[in-house]
């Protein structure tokens, strides 16, 4: 049919890929699995268990005037630990990358102060900074390239020449180790739009409905995504399932508008139980209407596979269990912490503190085992897995009542309880798919490329849904926060997609070896360090301008703080393997203790221990992956 | 350019390190489709012959000729363009990126905006792969967890792949137990089935007889001899490569010993 039609034509390369779409030499890596290998996997799920512990005890976690409150620090941190991972990566380190956010800051505010009579327009110091920048950031590869020592000597050298210069020529100049009131220079207020843009946005009428709609809309391109990457395609589709999903689709729509326009205990069940039988009923007319049927002979087959299915079933079924236990023993006892009483001194040792610790622990333990009992689990037959994950999603769709009867915090009773209903009848939307449908253990490079573009496009959608709500209330948040997000796309697609991202990668690698084979090795370290250069300068600028001062010691110390963020991130110490993303989560990570702490109302050295408890196994769990990863056999 | 002229031959080549005399008079040649092996003892020179074919020293005395045209390569980048290409002991890879990037690293194909064709990558290097007759089931995979065999497969399909005509492999069984060994040993049949030259380095006659076709025995810098298959015994390349009438003497005196 259309396959003819492609072979017919002339077209040499349409016909090339229409070879390589299904190949079943490849071997096809399921989309959860394919993520786990991703560098900065360990930091999200570290993330995400941060902000539950902080979200479950603290009353303003999660709230819009919260997270503006972290996402700032995170930012401007979180700018400097992408380009210093870069560097990572590349297989330098620059300690002078702290000092440089104020160096540049004083300059600026120097040049344009003092120059001359009047000073100088802002719109010609900032290229110079920048400029300047370049230039410290060039030195220091210089040296690095030339004297091929450890960068870590090199530039801690450079760290303390201009530490002492800052100071130096700011006391020698304007008498005092600040320079403060840069908006009576010329310019300033443009530049600041620039740099230190403060949106305030009002809250609007259609927030929360976008939210609900952008969130399940993503939800559901996610889900399908994920349905398209797993199972196999049909050749051609089955109208009944379709018709099924169609019908899933309507009846999820009308509980979903139920469940919005009426209140009251009836119609609420009634409207949420219409709604999750159509998400079941959608997931499944998808399954049996696109993909191809996994049929009984399978079902049987693996059912009697060979001697070790007794144990694997035996093993899978404990883990599983007992991880789906953890986890709503976790949620259950995370509902009672009493947010009001979080004065303790020393948090972790009240009941409150055991709580919250046992909250995120138990979840954490919980889905690891279920991980664990899905691998020991390899052969194991439908019906038994279909059982399993039926029974997860009873069991937390039971905790979610119970929670919300005797959760006292209202986030709990509302939103959590919300979210786990949703996440129960995916579960069972997916157990249901899974039994019907028959899981693709080859490539096939057009279903993998929509698979994750959907992905891609569900988590863009929701996280952007989310965004909107939060910023759209009556909170600050600064420019430098856009300034982060595309700096880290940026460098995430330099390092996977193109040739420089390459050559960075392989000169952290194998500096030698990368050079033999024509890498220019010392340039891209040249490039790498004024990257970092001409980041603190950006970084220098957002501060400087939001601040209308600058201190000759700001930025001292930081250094090691970018540097835990790109490790803690998943960068390799090293250098050769990391990721910009994982090294802007780091950042996020470090923003989240650090504000997280003082907000749950214990005492904030804590924070020092637990970013050193981060630091640790973070350093622990790269030297794991490169272990394995250069373990020749 | 002749027919008959060999794809590499170099006449009386010497290399001089100061006063250092590492290499004189050697002759040898390679045809397209054949193996010539060179062989010798630690320190005998070998590495300083495949680089000064390589480009990274260039001879003292005596011509360098490819495919009958004297050359004098001043840089490795030289002598990739005119087809030579070197794969060395350390095999120039990065241990933690996937196949795909190793294999192209430093030439990578880039679209009309500058991204690299990660496809085209992917599908290529597992081809390329196949046709050196090994399976890799997922070019992601890191090449730090092929074996060494693999590894240096990957090198030379890359070499082979980039349009080499000379392939000099340095040593690339010495590191490797029998059985890689045997794997790698295949691999430079593949390639010169494929119509390469190849020149293969060696201190192990069992490797280097049974793929020969021409063997170059080096000692101290000097050629023990240029000889093609026929006119030597498999015997007689041990016998040379055992250091012949000094191991008689060692194991006499050895033996005497007890
Ligand atoms: N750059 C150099 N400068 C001085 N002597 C060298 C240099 N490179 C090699 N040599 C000498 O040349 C001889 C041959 O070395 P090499 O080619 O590495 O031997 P092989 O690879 O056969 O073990 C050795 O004695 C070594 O000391
Ligand atoms: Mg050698």
């Amino acid at each position: 049919m259309s396959d003819d039609s492609a072979n017919v034509a002339v077209d040499d390369s349409d016909v090339v890929t229409e070879e390589v779409r299904i190949d079943e030499r490849v071997v096809h890596v399921g989309p959860i699995q394919r993520m786990l290998t991703r560098p900065e996997v360990g930091a999200l799920l570290g993330a995400i268990a941060i902000w539950l512990l902080f979200w479950a005890v603290t009353d303003k976690f999660g709230t819009a005037a919260a997270t503006a409150n972290w996402l700032d620090p995170a930012a401007t941190l979180g700018i400097m630990s992408v380009a210093v991972a870069l560097l990572m990566i590349g297989g330098e380190f620059d300690l002078s990358s702290g000092i440089m956010t104020g160096a540049t800051g004083i300059t600026l505010g120097l040049i344009a102060k003092e120059f001359g009579d009047n000073g100088l327009n802002v719109f010609i110091v900032v290229p110079i900074v920048f400029f300047l920048a370049a230039v410290v950031g060039w030195l220091n590869a210089q040296f690095v390239n030339r004297t091929a020592l450890p960068s870590f000597i090199v530039t801690l050298g450079s760290f303390f020449v201009i530490k002492g210069a800052v100071l130096g020529y700011t006391k020698r100049i304007v008498d005092k180790v600040l320079v403060d009131d840069l908006d009576e220079t010329a310019g300033y207020s443009g530049m600041r739009k620039i740099f230190a843009t403060e949106f305030k946005e009002t809250t609007y009428g259609w927030r929360d409905e976008i939210f609900v709609i952008g969130a399940i809309l993503g939800l559901v391109i996610l889900v399908v995504g994920v349905l398209e990457l797993t199972y196999i395609r049909r050749a051609t589709a089955n109208p009944t399932g379709l018709l099924v999903a169609v019908a899933g689709v309507v009846a999820g729509i009308g509980g979903l508008l139920g469940l919005l326009n009426t209140d009251g205990v009836g119609t609420n069940a009634l409207f949420g139980i219409l709604g999750a039988v159509g998400v079941v009923a959608a997931m499944a007319g998808l399954g049996l209407g696109r993909y191809e049927p996994r049929g009984d002979v399978e079902l049987a087959a693996a059912d009697a596979d060979s001697d070790g299915a007794p144990l694997a079933r035996k093993r899978m079924s404990t883990f599983t269990l007992v991880g789906v236990a953890l986890i709503l023993l976790g949620i259950a006892l995370g509902a009672i912490i009493d947010s009001e009483t979080q004065d303790a001194f020393l948090f972790f040792f009240t009941v409150q503190g055991f709580r919250a610790v046992a909250f995120v622990g138990l979840i954490v333990a919980g889905v690891a085992l279920i991980f664990l009992g899905a691998r020991a689990g390899g052969s194991i037959s439908a019906k038994t897995r279909l059982s399993l994950l039926l029974f997860a999603a009873v069991s937390i769709a039971a905790v979610a009542f119970i929670v919300q009867a005797m959760a006292e915090g209202r986030k709990f009773r509302t939103e959590f309880f919300t979210a786990m209903l949703l996440v129960a009848t995916i579960v069972v939307g997916s157990a249901v798919t899974e039994f019907l449908a028959r899981k693709r253990t080859f490539s096939d490079a057009r279903a993998d490329r929509l698979g994750r573009l959907m992905v891609a496009v569900g988590m863009v959608m929701t996280l952007l849904a989310w965004a909107q709500r939060t910023v759209f209330t009556d909170n600050i948040f600064r420019i430098a926060i856009l300034w982060w997000v595309l700096f880290t796309i940026g460098a995430t697609f330099v390092l996977l997609r193109t040739r420089f991202g390459n050559w960075i990668q392989a000169v952290g690698g194998n500096f030698d070896a990368s050079r033999s084979i024509g890498v220019p090795a010392a340039r891209v370290k040249t490039t790498l360090f004024i990257v970092v250069a001409l980041a603190a300068a950006l970084v220098g600028m957002c501060l400087a301008f939001r601040l209308n001062s600058v201190q000759a010691s700001q930025g001292d110390g930081q250094e090691f703080f970018f540097i835990i963020a790109a490790v803690v991130g998943g960068n390799r110490l090293q250098g050769g393997y990391g990721s910009a993303l994982g090294a802007a989560i780091g950042a996020a990570i470090i923003s989240m203790v650090r504000n997280g702490i003082p907000l749950a109302g214990w005492n904030t050295n804590w924070s020092f221990l637990v970013l050193g408890a981060f630091l640790l196994g973070a350093v622990l769990l790269n030297n794991y992956v490169r272990e394995k990863a250069e373990a020749a056999r | 350019m002749t027919d008959s002229a060999p794809l590499l031959e170099v006449r009386d080549i010497a290399k001089h390190f100061g006063n250092i005399t590492a290499l004189q008079g050697i002759s040898t040649s390679v045809n397209a489709g054949e193996v010539t092996c060179v062989l010798g003892d630690n320190g005998a020179g070998k590495s300083t012959f495949i680089k000064t074919l390589a480009g990274v020293h260039q001879q003292s005395e005596g011509q360098y000729l490819v495919e009958g045209e004297e050359v004098r390569f001043g840089s490795p980048r030289e002598a990739l363009s005119k087809g030579i290409a070197t794969v060395y002991q350390d095999l120039a890879m990065a241990p933690l990126m996937s196949i795909w990037r190793n294999f192209f690293l430093g030439s990578e194909p880039r679209n009309a905006i500058g991204m690299m064709k990660t496809a085209f990558m992917k599908r290529t290097a597992r081809e390329e792969m196949a046709k050196m007759g090994i399976d890799i089931r997922d070019p992601e995979q890191p090449v730090g967890t092929l074996s060494g065999g693999e590894r240096q497969s990957v090198a030379i399909a890359r070499a082979v792949y980039f349009g080499a005509k000379v392939l000099i492999l340095d040593e690339p069984t010495s590191a490797l137990g029998v059985k890689q060994s045997g794997v790698v040993l295949k691999y430079i049949i593949a390639a010169r089935d494929r119509g390469l030259g190849v020149i293969f380095i060696t201190h192990n006659p069992h490797h280097a007889y049974p793929v020969g076709d021409r063997f170059l025995i080096l000692n101290r810098g000097r050629s023990m001899g240029n000889f093609a298959k026929s006119d030597l015994p498999r015997d007689e390349l041990v016998k040379m490569m055992a250091g012949g009438a000094e191991l008689d003497a060692l194991t006499h005196e050895l033996e005497g010993s007890r």
